[in-house]
């Protein structure tokens, strides 16, 4: 098996499970299954290609542009679709994933309208290999890419446990009617969790997208890809994400690369099958206490 | 089912009337009533019916703009049963759509015979793949089954652009209109056919919900316990 595919297998891991970090944050914190971050993240990679390649915008000030056109795209999300459902519809579950998955086709098809049918290259923060030897290039990006995932999971994990508003979002997310009872402002925490995955999305997307580019048809496989990372790992633990998303990545690498590109697909869906059968709750589970 | 709507027909008589004799006479009313409003359903979807057949009957383009209307409310009845009345949201649909078209195609091609051979294949096939998947993923509700049939989805459209030999890839499978006993189907025969076919399943499911079976899956939406105690599997 080539070193190589490590390399990709690390790449895709900490994609996915950064984009299923942003899923548990919105799922621990507004009970809300927010399929349309891979959208979000193609559409803030694609803006930012789009903007340095078409408009000769300086690369930092589209990677910013990008980043925040995704958490307003995610608090748009919530305010405009998510919010009025959830109230009209006293907090059933499926409605809000009909609106959301309708989010994530027609942003599709916009940013194919608006920045082309064809793929853009991403962006490089980093254009030089780290190490180079006869089997193995490690890209700096890669390095990059890494780096900001583990950042990103750490100050997160801190979030998480220390602050108020993270005590607050686990609060929100194990029973909503309970925290609001005890004054906690539902509303502005599930917005927190709404523009936290927002951020993480778009930060996934600027990283990845040098990978093999970014096309307007990316979104619904990235969001895939993210939501395998949450069924494998499981929400218990705000790790479980990167682990999960590991797995899932090395499972899409080698079998693309031993069965070929439709195999991916097959893949993923077997590998939701035998967890839903075997572990439901993933590998993580959490114990919610009522 | 009848009987609490009796036991409801009844008390709205006697609360209106005390007398025995007003109440019998409300209560014929009542049928009187229902029978008028079972036929007010028919009659009046049949006169959208024949608006849409007038409305398609000048040219070729509203011809094919009432198919494809046809299309899409044929998809949604098949969504109605297991999302509004049992609350299942699959995604897969475009699977179970694809492999009615796709069966329809390869019996053209391959056994060189009208289409229309694809009807009762496509039914069977397209039921079967939905049935296998619907016990893959019984235990599930909500996200997880949407992700999971969104998947399926997914998997399906890489099949169908994957295996070229068999589907024709992304250019996909030319069809000759269909014939029936060697007479060509039309333009015209199409819409017919379709508009007919989406107002009978239409008629059909409505039916369907209010009968027994759609009683108790509109209830298991709602209170599955309930269901479940009453013996219903």
């Amino acid at each position: 098996m080539p070193g190589q595919l490590w390399i990709s297998v690390a790449e895709l891991g900490c994609f996915s499970g950064l984009l299923a970090l942003g899923y548990l944050l919105v799922l621990r914190g507004a009970s809300v299954f927010m399929f349309a971050l891979g959208p979000f993240a193609m559409f803030n990679a694609m803006l930012a290609s789009f903007l340095a390649v078409k408009h000769g915008w300086p690369m930092w000030a589209g990677v910013v542009a990008g980043i925040a056109v995704a958490v307003a795209l995610s608090l748009a999300t919530e305010i405009l679709v998510v919010r009025p459902i959830h109230i009209r519809t006293a907090g059933q579950e499926d409605p809000p994933i009909v609106a959301i998955v309708a989010i994530l086709f027609a942003l599709q098809q916009l940013a194919g309208t608006w920045f082309g049918r064809t793929a853009l290259p991403g962006q490089e923060f980093w254009d030089a290999n780290v190490v180079k030897t006869d089997s193995i290039v490690i890209p700096g990006q890669d390095l990059v890419l890494v780096l900001v995932t583990l950042l990103c999971f750490i100050a997160l994990a801190a979030w998480f446990r220390r602050t108020s508003y993270g005590r607050m979002l686990r609060a929100v997310g194990d029973n909503e009617r309970a925290a609001q009872m005890l004054g906690v402002p539902v509303n502005r925490i599930r917005l927190v969790a709404f523009g936290m995955a927002g951020l993480l999305s778009g930060i996934a997307g600027s990283l990845f997208a040098f990978k093999a580019g970014v096309s307007f048809t990316s979104g619904l496989s990235w969001s895939l890809a993210g939501f395998l990372a949450v069924i494998v790992g499981g929400i218990g633990s705000l790790w479980a994400p990167l682990l999960g998303g590991l797995i899932v990545a090395a499972l899409q690498i080698f079998s693309v690369y031993y069965f070929g590109q439709a195999a991916l697909t097959y893949a993923m869906f077997g590998l939701a099958v035998v967890f839903f059968a075997l572990r439901p709750k993933g590998i993580f589970q959490s114990k919610v206490r009522v | 089912m009848t009987e609490t709507t009796g036991k409801r027909d009844t008390r709205g008589a006697s609360e209106a009337e005390a007398a025995p004799a007003a109440a019998a006479r409300t209560g014929s009313r009542h049928l009187g009533l229902r029978v008028a409003r079972g036929l007010a359903e028919p009659v009046i979807t049949l006169g959208f019916v024949v608006i849409a057949i007038l409305y398609a009957n000048s040219a070729s383009y509203r011809e094919d703009y009432i198919v494809l209307i046809c299309t899409y409310a044929l998809l949604a009845l098949g969504m109605y049963v297991p999302y509004i009345l049992a609350g299942s949201l699959s995604l897969a649909y475009n699977a179970y759509l694809g492999i009615g078209a796709y069966v329809s195609g390869l019996v053209v091609v391959h056994w060189s015979t009208t289409s229309l051979w694809g009807l009762p294949l496509g039914f069977v096939l397209s039921a079967l793949v939905a049935v296998l998947l619907g016990i893959v993923t019984s235990k599930l509700s909500g996200f997880y089954l949407a992700g999971v049939t969104l998947l399926f989805a997914t998997a399906y459209q890489a099949f169908v652009t994957d295996r070229t030999s068999l589907t024709g890839g992304a250019n996909g499978l030319p069809i000759a209109p269909p014939t029936f006993f060697g007479s060509e189907i039309d333009r015209t025969d199409i819409v017919l056919i379709s508009v007919f076919a989406t107002w009978v399943v239409g008629m059909l499911l409505s039916r369907l919900r209010r009968s027994p079976y759609g009683v108790a899956l509109r209830i298991k939406r709602e209170v599955p316990q309930v269901v479940e105690a009453s013996g219903i599997g």
